[in-house]
């Protein structure tokens, strides 16, 4: 028992007690982290002690930095000074984080929620998502929870500006199953009015 | 990275994005970056009854890959630099 205990103490005592000075400079000069923190089990996995000297390598002399202690950033982006207002995700993340926006996805949909996290590849995360169905004059919010978002479908992200209407006055809001009644019917008329109009193209009417 | 300097030699000036979903938004470019994506502010809509729910968006940032056009002001092109950029990148330096 008594030699157990003095192993680990002296493994313990071995250990490096400070990070490179290199890497604890990023830690200083950079404002923005974004921790793999243990609250999210699959994320600190990924960000697992056994594969951090490869990250560190592959990352070696490019501005992202991958951090080895665990009470620090898993890892951080070196920041220039006018990085905050010259690179688009970072001067939209840094002046609009925590506010509420709209995300425009490219097939259509159009989602309400606050903006957690956001990168260059309009990677996003959204809290408190709602999708906001637009049917003529009649609109609806279902709200859906937490959204991550895949960069590639994201077509514009808007921040809402609070002092203006959302949305025009003559617009009613309803409830979420007449919303799902109006896109059918509209989805019904779209379709037929295609087939109607390729059934009567032998007319040439223009 | 030709059009990447372009465009921020134009950060500030009044543009028109038009995207592949043809919607098209009038703003002041404040920034852009290597995938071309932007960032617009005073943001309106050109067409803004067919987009209602765009009305409060006042700043946006537009993903690079769904542009189709930038419309730019009449004098946001000085077309012999540009040639000359263009021509001198063709070569390799």
């Amino acid at each position: 028992m008594g030699s157990i205990r003095k192993t680990c103490v002296t493994k313990l005592r071995s250990r490096p007690s400070a990070p490179l000075p290199s890497i604890r400079r990023v830690i200083q000069s950079s404002s923005i982290h974004h921790a793999g923190s243990s609250r999210y089990p699959a994320f600190s996995l990924m960000c697992s002690r056994k594969t951090q000297p490869d990250n560190a390598k592959r990352y070696r002399g490019s501005r992202f930095r991958v951090l080895s202690r665990r009470d620090q950033p898993k890892w951080s982006w070196k920041m220039q000074p006018d990085d905050a207002t010259t690179v688009p995700w970072l001067a939209f993340s840094v002046a609009f984080s925590r506010k509420k926006l709209l995300i425009l996805l490219r097939d259509g949909r159009k989602l309400l929620g606050i903006l957690r996290s956001f990168d260059q590849f309009a990677n996003a995360v959204l809290e408190g998502a709602c999708e906001r169905v637009i049917v003529g004059d009649l609109y609806c919010d279902i709200s859906l929870g937490l959204y991550v978002i895949r960069g590639e479908n994201v077509v514009l992200i808007g921040e809402l500006d609070l002092e203006k209407e959302e949305l025009p006055p003559h617009m009613t809001r309803v409830s979420e199953t007449e919303i799902k009644m109006a896109q059918k019917v509209e989805r019904e008329a779209t379709d037929l009015k295609g087939s109607m109009l390729k059934r009567m193209e032998f007319l040439d009417m223009d | 990275m030709l059009f990447f300097s372009y465009f921020k030699d134009l950060v500030g000036g009044e543009v028109t994005v038009e995207l592949k979903n043809d919607l098209a938004i009038r703003g002041t470019l404040h920034s852009v970056d290597q995938y071309l994506n932007i960032k617009l502010e005073n943001t309106r809509v050109v067409d803004q009854d067919k987009y209602p729910h765009m009305l409060s968006v006042r700043n946006c940032f537009i993903r690079g890959s769904v542009v189709r056009y930038v419309q730019l002001p009449p004098d946001g092109v000085d077309i012999e630099l540009l040639h000359d950029a263009t021509r001198r990148e063709a070569r390799g330096g």
